[in-house]
Order: C-alpha cells, then structure tokens, then sequence
C-alpha cells in the first residue's frame, strides 16, 4: 500500500516483545520464590529439585510446599490483575479495582464468620466464595432495579454495601479473642502460607483471559464510552454483564486462594497502561504475566524479610507496588510534557 | 438529481419521538437517498440529538418505524448497523489515555473479527481519515493533551474511517475554527454527492445548513416538524416562529444570510 502509512497503533513499537519479556520475568520470579524461604536453596539448584525424583529434604519443602505456593500467588496476581482491567474499563474509573463493588467485603464476612465459629480450612474458602458471590448478587441486584442501570448507581451501591460489610467485619474483630484476631487480620491483609491452587483455578484464568480477549477491541471502544462503544457496533449490555460476571468470579476465586490481597489489581493495569499498553489485546495477557509475577516477589519478601516469621503478602505488595507505581508515574509524565499547548 | 427511481437508503414512517416523558415530534415521515445532504435545525431541546440516537438504534423510537435499505432497523445486527450508519458525537469521553492513532482506529471496529489482525484496508481508511483533518502530525498524541477543536477533529476522523453509507453529526462544527469548518462541511458533502451516501446533521448554525443542505428538518419543540428543501423550510418566518426569536435575511447577489433581529444593534 501507500509508502507513508503510519502503523503505529500503540504508543509502544514492539508490542510482542513486552509480552515476551513480561513471560520471562514471570518464569524468573517463579524460580525466586521457590528458592526463597526460611530454608534458602541457590538459585540454580531450584529448577533440577523441582522435577528431582529422589525425595531429599530440600526436594520435599519444594516439591509440596514451595511449588504448590508460587502456583497459588501466580494465579492469584494473574486473576486480581485482569480483574482489575476489566472493572476500571467498565466503570471508566482509574480507582476501581476488583475490591470496588464489595467483592472483598462479603468475601472477608464469610470467612470471618467462619473463624468466629472456630472452623477453619476448607470451610473458610467456601464460605468466603459464598460472601463474594452473596455480594455481588445485592449489588447487581439493587443497582440493577432500573432497566438501565448507570456507572455511578452501580459504584455507589457497590461502595454504600463494601462499608456495610466493614461494619459487620468491625463487629467481628472487636469482640473475637485474640487468637482468632490474629488469624482474621492475615486473612484481611491477604496471605499465602496456607494457599493451594487447583487445576480449576488456572483453567478458569485462562478461559476468561480467551474470551476477554476476544471481545479485546470492544473493551478499546467501551473505554471512549458506553454510547460510543453502541455505535461502533457493540452489544453493551452483553459485554458489560459477561464481564462484570467475568471479572466477578475471578475476584471471588482469587479471595478464596489468598484472602483479600490489595493493590495488585489497582496497580498492575494502571503500570502496563503508563508503559504504552493501553490497547487491550495486549493489556489482558500482560497484566495477567506482570499480576503474578509480581505477587510471586512479593510472597518471597513475605517469607524471607522476617524469616523465620511470616508477613502476610498484602503488606507487601503495598511496600513494593507503592514505590514502583509512583516511579512509573513519575517517569510518565516526565516523557509527556513535552510540548503543552 | 432525480430520485424518483431509487431506492432510499432510510425510511422515516410516522416516526414520533419522545425523551424523559416530554414529546419532541410526531408523525415524522421522509426518505433518506444516497447523495442527500439533510439538516437538522431546531432550539435546544427540541430532539435533534434524541433523533440522531433514534435514526442509528441507540434509542427507541416513541411509535412509528424506520427502515434501513427496506429492512426494519432492529432487524439488523449491531455490527451490520454499525458499518451503514456511523454517529459523531455531540461531545467525547476522553478520561481513559489513548493517542489519536488509537482512536481513529476504534472507527475500523464494525470491519474488523476478533482474533484477526488490523488490517491493510484498516490502515488505509484510517491514514486517509488522518490526512483528511490534517492530524498525521499528532497521530502519536495524547487525547488529553490536545486543544478542544483538534479533538472534534480526531472524532471526526475516527468516523471518516468508519466510512459508513449515512453519516449522523451531532453538531460537527463544535470547537472547530472557521477553516475546519468549511473543511468539515465540504468533506462530508462530498462523500454524499460522489460517493453515494447521505448525510443528516444536527447544527445550530443556520448558515452552514443553507450552504451545505439541500433539505431541512425544522423540529419545533412542541411535537411539530417541518420537512422540505431548503428554500422552503429557511424562511425569515418558519425560523422565527420555531426559535422563538426574529431572525432575518439578508442576501448579495449569490447568497444570503440568517441572523438575530431581535435586539438593537451592538451592545
């Protein structure tokens, strides 16, 4: 075609590399954060004991408790970061993130409740699954009375019932004995020591990651506005319930891994978007590699920063996220003020 | 031209029109043919924009039907709507950061597949678009960054590569200076006359409508509207009565103008 033809759609030039680099730095974290912990194993000897058949003490620890973690923290990270894609593109708000229409609120008051009956385990996961998915249920339920329920309805209703559940949450912790308060707070700041994943968990992440990016052009004119959006041709209503439910399951699940982990969602997005990923064919995939990725170094400080004692993960993905987010912001509106007008 | 023997690309029957319980029009009917250039005038709140939502699918319609190509429009997908009929917006949301190659992309939406992707074609109207509103300087922009006036024109772009059969414009003057705006006209003129589509616009600017138009829609704000060529519907009386305010002509030898009569002279 004509000679002078512009190509360039994003502001980044080679929007695979990225993906391929984000791919790697996932790969490397993995490695670090089976080699961390309060018995610390050399880089280089991680990968041949992951796979090792004969069952040396070090092999155990990584085999049954290191691997079977990082797994967790990966989906985990890769679940609350495209969660947080979708809900900031859907409510065309840069504070959302996954926590905002109450998801974390109902999930905290189920597993809380559990904890104050003195039942633990499994128990806590599903009745935190069971909070989560009650929540949304009011949420949608109540903004959703009109037929055509708009952005601010549904953040403020979703918002009015995140503090109602921080009510309950509040009553819990103020009249539960100490024991079962400290137990109540690592869950409330998200923690991994106890965390499994499940095949299920990673079949889901990667079927809604398939179907968000198939609808990944949409979700670029859902950002110009739900109206714009209609006339490009897009069934809105559709779109934004599926993924509203999409975003919602994900949220709900990646609770019941870890507990209510913040920060990953809210900052993860906003950094792939201040680097030049804004098109969401490459936002989806990428926020899930760097979400994970960035869980699992997180989850490594956790352990090893006061090792042998624990710190639950939530504090740190906000000692890391802040920093890092501020950085990147920083940077960006340096290159950016070029020529104001 | 004569139309007698074509095919309208639009029917208009009986349409009636209403927003929040308050009736703007009734009994709405007319043709829209390929090469027509219509414009809709009318005092705020008087239904153009409701009109413009109602013509491309984004609104229902009070009562009566519309046909697109002889086929009820809500027989058609959103996607084969989207690429027959495309809308300018009467403003943009611009709170989520893209550059202005991004945007005008987004106008290639209705032609493109998931998992496909863009394509030479895209490209292509996407680059003609751009050199069309003089931005492939700023294709690297920021939308946040850029003037009220060069972002009417990145919209106005992101829909010339839409490249649909009608084009709706909800006020496509808006911020634009007086160059652009000749510019803006002429570019959407001449896609209806040679490139056999149509073009209805919702303005405020009585002279570009006589100049660029060759029918008008006159809604009245009552619920009664006035269809017919242009130098039947622009009267100093018709315009008067429907904007409540005494409006002249006055003409040279080749054209004429509208303006407000109803105060004393400079003030």
């Amino acid at each position: 075609m004509t000679a002078g033809v512009s190509r360039k759609s994003h502001g980044l030039r080679r929007p695979l590399l990225l993906l391929l680099l984000l791919g790697l730095f996932a790969l490397v974290s993995f490695v670090v954060s089976v080699g961390s912990g309060s018995v610390s194993i050399a880089l280089p000897d991680v990968w041949p004991l992951m796979f090792s058949e004969d069952l040396s003490p070090q092999a155990r620890i990584i085999q049954e408790i290191r691997v079977p973690r990082s797994l967790a923290a990966f989906v985990t990270g890769a679940m609350l970061a495209i969660s947080g894609v979708m809900m900031q593109v859907l409510l065309r708000n840069p504070l959302a993130d996954p926590y905002i229409l109450g998801i974390s609120g109902g999930a905290a008051v189920g597993a809380l409740g559990v904890i104050v009956l003195g039942m633990s385990g499994v128990w806590i996961n599903q009745a935190a699954f069971a909070g989560a998915l009650l929540s949304v249920l009011i949420v949608f339920g109540l903004a959703g009375r009109q037929r055509s329920w708009s952005v601010t309805r549904l953040l403020l209703t979703g918002v009015v019932i995140a503090a109602g559940w921080g009510a309950l949450i509040n009553i819990m912790l103020s009249t539960s004995t100490d024991q079962n308060v400290q137990s109540m707070l690592f869950w409330l700041m998200g923690d991994l020591s106890q965390s499994r994943s499940a095949f299920w968990h990673y079949a889901l992440l990667l079927i809604v990651l398939f179907y968000s990016l198939s609808q990944a052009r949409p979700l670029n004119a859902m950002a110009r506005g739900e109206l714009q959006a209609a006339a490009l041709g897009v069934n809105v209503r559709k779109l934004r319930l599926s993924l509203y439910f999409c975003a919602a399951l994900l949220t709900a699940t990646a609770v019941t891994i870890a507990g209510t982990v913040g920060f990953v969602g809210l900052v993860i997005p906003h950094m792939l978007r201040l680097l030049g990923a804004r098109d969401h064919r490459l936002l989806l995939p990428c926020s899930a590699l760097l979400g994970g990725s960035f869980l699992l170094l997180a989850d490594s400080l956790a352990r090893t920063i006061i090792a042998p004692q624990q710190l639950p993960v939530g504090v740190l993905t906000a000692m890391l996220g802040v920093p890092a987010f501020l950085l990147i912001l920083h940077r960006s509106q340096l290159s950016q003020s070029g020529p104001e007008r | 031209m004569s139309t007698s023997q074509k095919i309208p690309l639009m029917t208009l029957n009986n349409l009636g029109l209403a927003c929040g319980g308050v009736l703007l029009c009734e009994h709405l009917s007319m043709d829209i043919f390929a090469g027509d250039r219509i414009a809709i005038l009318g005092p705020n709140g008087s239904g153009k924009t409701t009109l413009l939502h109602t013509l491309t699918g984004l609104q229902k319609a009070q009562s009566g039907d519309i046909f697109l190509q002889q086929k009820k429009l809500t027989d058609w997908s959103n996607i084969e709507l989207a690429q027959k009929l495309g809308l300018l917006f009467q403003s943009t949301q611009d709170d989520m950061p893209a550059t202005v190659m991004e945007t005008v992309l987004l106008g290639r939406l209705p032609h493109q597949r998931a998992w496909q992707s863009t394509s030479e074609a895209d490209w292509a109207a996407s680059n003609d678009a751009l050199m069309k509103m003089n931005l492939t300087a700023l294709v690297d922009r920021e939308i946040a960054k850029l003037s009220g006036g060069e972002r009417q024109r990145v919209a106005i772009a992101s829909l010339l590569a839409q490249s649909p059969l009608i084009y709706f414009l909800d006020e496509p003057t808006n911020h634009l200076d007086i160059s652009f705006q000749i510019k803006t006209m002429q570019i959407f003129s001449e896609l209806s006359k040679n490139k056999e589509r149509a073009m209805l616009m919702a303005t405020h600017d009585i002279n570009l409508a006589a100049r660029f138009c060759d029918r008008i829609v006159l809604l009245g704000g009552q619920g009664q509207v006035i269809v017919g060529d242009v130098h039947e519907v622009l009267t100093e009386s018709l315009l008067s009565t429907a904007f409540s305010f005494d409006i002249r002509r006055i003409s040279n030898d080749s054209h004429y103008w509208f303006y407000p009569a109803g105060f004393d002279g400079h003030q």
